[in-house]
């Protein structure tokens, strides 16, 4: 089915120079270390910990409500116990679903997470996965490409469509095309 | 209902670091080195809420003691992201898992790990270092206590005052 | 994605008749038809360790019985396991995030830092299964030598030919001094294996069952005899990455580019980029008896325009058609139109085109809607598509033919 429109209300949301649609009363913490690279769209009550460490986002990213984006801490051995929160990248056309807990290290493009997921601390996920609903990923762990991941512990329990990439841009663009502000000329004709 | 906040921090080194944009009410203290994120809730609706030393309580988690008993929390114990905690005590070295929930009266001994989404039965006691894990809650006992997060700690120290107000 | 749109609700059928979604479907533009995951052939070209995402040609991979030496799963739940250093002595051993196993726990010993592999404890019959095999193959080879010597044409003897006392200058003296060697060398022994009425007493506590941990099953497979406190990883299995064939003209559908990790195609033959998309446009509410509409759109998701007629299948008579057929033409998707948001001015309500039946068109999708009454309660649309478009030909010179595909829409929510 077609993605429904989705109208908010301007004092809501704003939206800056690049195109990105930020809830104004999201908790985004260190905003300077915060990175959206252009038409992203981050949903009401979502949580951004730039404090810990910078947060990149790609573009047609989509953070669903209530997502939290958590640096998670690594560990080097090097000389005694040292660390530090790890840089979180996420890649172009995402798509984050509702509460989802990501403390991933790196989330790549075309990457579809659903709602309630959890992603362990530095887990990677590579081009074109999905992870299923409610699906727990244990920490540390590294998906190929094209994976379906659910379940909890997460494994890999299937594969993708190989036309993932583009299903993934057509659906990040109409979504953030249907997301309009209530005085828009769209939202006025439905 | 608002309740009256009563906040205790405990003078030691390290300072305790309680986020102003936590949700705190009711009696609480906190001993040095605790580090509250911002967005946890504590709430000691009935009873008052003690912390022993540097525990880490993360964005979203619940601890709330609706006993009328006072609520000892150990040191160094790990609250992650989500996790709702109505425990009657809990010791030391710890880690309740992102989304975990442990109901009313559960008491956590030393050392266990509560793994993501797990429960704990009300009134059930946990073994230390038992290991609730997966889908299914499956327990196991493990042979050491989970990883230290001291490291991450002392990184958190210097990181949250930077960006956030911190209660005095 | 396909979850996004529900995608895998509407069905396409396959030239083999099979239904699939279109996303799972390619096309064959030499035979220019659809092929499905059925009908295609699937080879794979080359293996790749989920974990460590190292490749191995199909070789190596063969050698290494298909396993990643590196990268191990729990025993207990299966999950890839995480190297950890120690912090004093600066050994390795695995632990998984889950369950808290670790190495440690089996009594296995901490690797230094410089190996990379984990190494498995070899099979204690490894060395007899060896000598075993050796033995066998040297008989096969006897046996090979010596039916070729039989069946080889005689050539005819020519005054006293022998043939070991020419030139070799056709490698001919090659194979038959190796063949002579073959059958001459002494063959080798090896010790059979002598049956024994020592067998060891069954212990009485195997009866005395203890609620053992259901393990996982790939753990059983391997380890079937093992008791909980001596479990060992288990390795990892390789995966392999597909290239897809059509089945009738084997020329390539779908190949990744040489990289292992690589998600751009060489080739790639998706239904999607020639066929049109179609999918329900709102959630719609099937009163029975009663006209009602539906509400669909068309996509084109194609470097080219496309003309489509769309007709309703009356086959089922599930229910009675009232919008007879619809003619589209959609243009192609502009990608500059996209980044640059002139979504506003492009926008129409109502298109002044033919039909009435277009509810909208924008960019390369069009909002049609398709009047029917319902004669019963039925869960998917069966439609008829017909289009054209010079992608389905993989000939240059002759101009499109018109296409036929059958679609079912799923209507249930």
């Amino acid at each position: 089915m077609d993605l429904p429109l989705i109208v908010y209300s301007p004092e809501e949301y704003i939206e800056t120079s690049t195109g990105n649609k930020v809830y104004k009363k999201a908790s985004i913490y260190g905003s300077q270390n915060i990175v959206l690279s252009g038409k992203c769209v981050l949903q009401k009550d979502c949580i951004l910990r730039g404090d810990l460490a910078p947060i990149r986002m790609g573009k047609f990213g989509i953070i669903g409500e209530n997502s939290v984006i958590r640096p998670s801490f690594k560990n080097f051995i090097n000389k005694g116990p040292q660390g530090s929160f790890i840089h979180v990248k996420i890649g172009d056309h995402v798509f984050i679903g509702k509460s989802c807990i990501i403390m991933a290290g790196q989330i790549s493009s075309y990457c579809h997470i659903g709602d309630g997921a959890i992603l362990g601390q530095s887990c990677v996920l590579k081009e074109c996965c999905e992870v299923q609903a409610e699906a727990v990923i244990a920490p540390d762990s590294v998906f190929p490409p094209f994976s379906l991941i659910g379940g909890n512990p997460a494994r890999v329990i299937g594969s993708t469509a190989p036309c993932t990439a583009d299903m993934m841009i057509e659906a990040t663009q109409e979504y953030y095309e249907n997301f309009v502000p209530k005085t828009s000329a769209r939202a006025a004709l439905m | 209902m608002e309740q009256k906040k009563d906040i205790t921090i405990l003078p030691g080194d390290p300072a305790a670091l309680v986020v102003e944009t936590s949700n705190l009410s009711g009696k609480i203290k906190f001993s040095s080195g605790c580090i509250v994120h911002p967005t946890a809730s504590i709430k000691a609706t009935n009873g008052p809420i003690e912390f022993g030393e540097s525990n880490l309580i993360e964005e979203q988690v619940v601890i709330e003691n609706l006993s009328e008993d006072p609520l000892i929390i150990g040191p160094n114990n790990h609250f992650e992201i989500g996790c709702v905690i109505h425990a009657s005590s809990v010791g030391k070295n710890n880690v309740f898992g992102v989304r975990s929930i442990v109901e009313t009266g559960a008491k956590i001994t030393d050392g266990c790990s509560i793994g993501p989404k797990c429960l704990v039965k009300p009134f059930e006691k946990l073994s230390p270092r038992t290991v609730l894990c997966g889908n299914l809650n499956c327990e196991r006992r493990s042979n050491d206590d989970p990883p230290s997060i001291a490291s991450q700690m002392d990184h958190l120290r210097l990181v949250i005052p930077k960006y956030n107000k911190i209660i005095k | 994605m396909a979850s996004l749109y529900q995608s895998d609700r509407n069905k396409y059928e396959c030239s083999c008749g099979a239904w699939d979604s279109l996303g799972l479907l390619y096309f064959c533009r030499h035979c220019s038809v659809t092929r499905c995951s059925s009908c295609v052939l699937v080879e794979l070209d080359c293996f790749l360790c989920q974990n460590c995402l190292e490749s191995a040609p199909v070789t190596e991979a063969r050698l290494k019985k298909n396993r990643c030496f590196a990268c191990n799963f729990c025993p207990f739940c299966a999950t890839v396991l995480t190297k950890k250093t120690c912090v004093n002595s600066g050994n390795t051993f695995l632990s998984c995030g889950v369950c808290r196993w670790s190495t440690r726990d089996a009594g296995i010993p901490d690797q230094s830092k410089t190996t990379t592999d984990w190494p498995m404890p070899e099979n204690p019959l490894s060395k007899r299964l060896n000598e075993i095999s050796g033995h066998f193959k040297d008989l096969e080879t006897r046996e090979k030598a010596r039916k070729e010597k039989d069946t080889t044409k005689r050539r005819t003897n020519f005054g006293g030919f022998d043939a070991s006392k020419f030139s070799d200058r056709f490698g001919v003296q090659k194979m038959i001094q190796a063949r002579k060697k073959a059958i001459e060398t002494p063959a080798s022994t090896v010790e059979s294996h002598v049956a024994t009425a020592d067998v060891p007493a069954l212990p009485d506590d195997v009866f005395e069952s203890t609620a053992a941990i259901q393990l996982p099953l790939n753990v059983i497979n391997k380890q079937p005899l093992v008791e909980e406190t001596t479990l060992l990883p288990v390795r990892l299995p390789l995966k392999g990455r597909k290239a897809i064939r059509c089945r009738k003209c084997e020329h390539h559908l779908l190949k990744l580019d040489y990289s292992p990790n690589a998600i751009n195609y060489k080739i790639s033959a998706f239904a999607r980029n020639t066929i049109p998309e179609i999918r329900l446009s709102r959630g719609v509410e099937l009163v029975v008896g009663q006209q009602s509409s539906i509400l669909l759109t068309l996509l084109n998701h194609s470097e080219n325009g496309m003309q489509i007629i769309l007709t309703p299948d009356a086959d089922d008579s599930a229910f009675e058609i009232v919008t007879e057929s619809i003619d589209i033409t959609l243009s192609p998707l502009d990608a500059a139109d996209v980044l640059l948001g002139a979504e506003e001015s492009k926008y129409s309500a109502a298109s002044s085109s033919s039909s009435s039946n277009i509810v909208f068109q924008r960019r390369n999708r069009v909002g049609i809607r398709l009047d029917l009454c319902p004669k019963v309660d039925f869960k998917c649309l069966p439609l008829s598509l017909k289009f054209k478009n010079i992608h389905t030909t993989a000939k240059l010179e002759t101009s499109a033919d018109w296409k036929m595909v059958k679609v079912r829409v799923g209507l249930d929510k």
